[in-house]
């Protein structure tokens, strides 16, 4: 049985995102972010945290996946500028945010975007249709 | 707390753009972009939108069959790609959408 992802105003929901605020920052570039990725089968490379995005487009992403009531983690790329620079060349992908599932980059805000609206997305994050 | 922030998020906006890190702003010529997509993607039916009126902020969408059966990143991949040069230099924002053919006309989308 799921959870409702729709909880009516003041009821009792957990945090669906989680931001990360503390690794491992003497590990190189590449394990750090291997590590960040694997941390969660959804995790966003964002700009601020879920509960504060600093970035209209993360903000959009983290509504989407709001309303579909997936739990998350996430980073906050400008907390970190090693970070910032190294997730572009990781992923070959040059803008934020970024969200990636089982490891695998999904895409940005356009690609996310347009998954949803074509009610893809949740296919894509192994959701059954509802 | 949370609801009121939930609250606050916007909704899904579909004029959302992506950012590109530091770029300078440069008037584009729509036109030679749209050659240029249609030089690399043969059968591609292209349309440019000027999001913000400013030039720099551009809504492109590519029509072409040359998506066919490739995930939406790869789809997305191929524009960016074909549009590097110019992302670096003269755009700042791009939302990029793609459809193929049939898709376009079963959505309504083609112009």
């Amino acid at each position: 049985m799921n959870a409702d992802p729709f909880p009516i105003a003041g009821g009792e929901r957990p945090h669906a995102g989680q931001a990360i605020e503390e690794e491992d920052t003497s590990l190189d570039i590449t394990t750090r972010i291997g590590n960040l990725v694997a941390s969660s089968p959804v995790f966003l490379f964002m700009k601020g945290t879920p509960e504060m995005p600093r970035c209209g487009f993360s903000a959009n992403i983290v509504a989407i996946l709001h309303s579909l009531g997936v739990s998350f983690k996430s980073f906050d790329i400008l907390s970190d500028e090693n970070i910032r620079q190294g997730v572009k060349e990781y992923s070959h992908w040059p803008t934020y945010p970024q969200l990636f599932v089982d490891k695998k980059l999904v895409g940005g805000n356009d690609v996310v975007s347009q998954l949803y609206e074509e009610g893809e997305l949740t296919r894509v994050l192994g959701l059954s249709p509802s | 707390m949370l609801q009121v922030i939930a609250l606050q998020l916007p909704v899904i906006d579909k004029n959302l753009t992506s950012h590109f890190d530091a770029t300078t702003m440069v008037l584009v010529d729509f036109s030679t972009l749209k050659d240029l997509i249609c030089a690399n993607l043969d059968d591609a039916s292209v349309e440019i939108r000027d999001l913000k009126g400013t030039g720099d902020h551009v809504g492109i969408l590519v029509v072409s069959n040359h998506f066919r059966g490739l995930p939406l990143l790869d789809q997305h991949r191929m524009v960016m790609d074909i549009l590097r040069e110019k992302l670096k230099d003269e755009l700042h924002a791009v939302k990029i959408k793609t459809l193929t053919h049939e898709k376009a006309i079963a959505t309504n989308q083609t112009q």
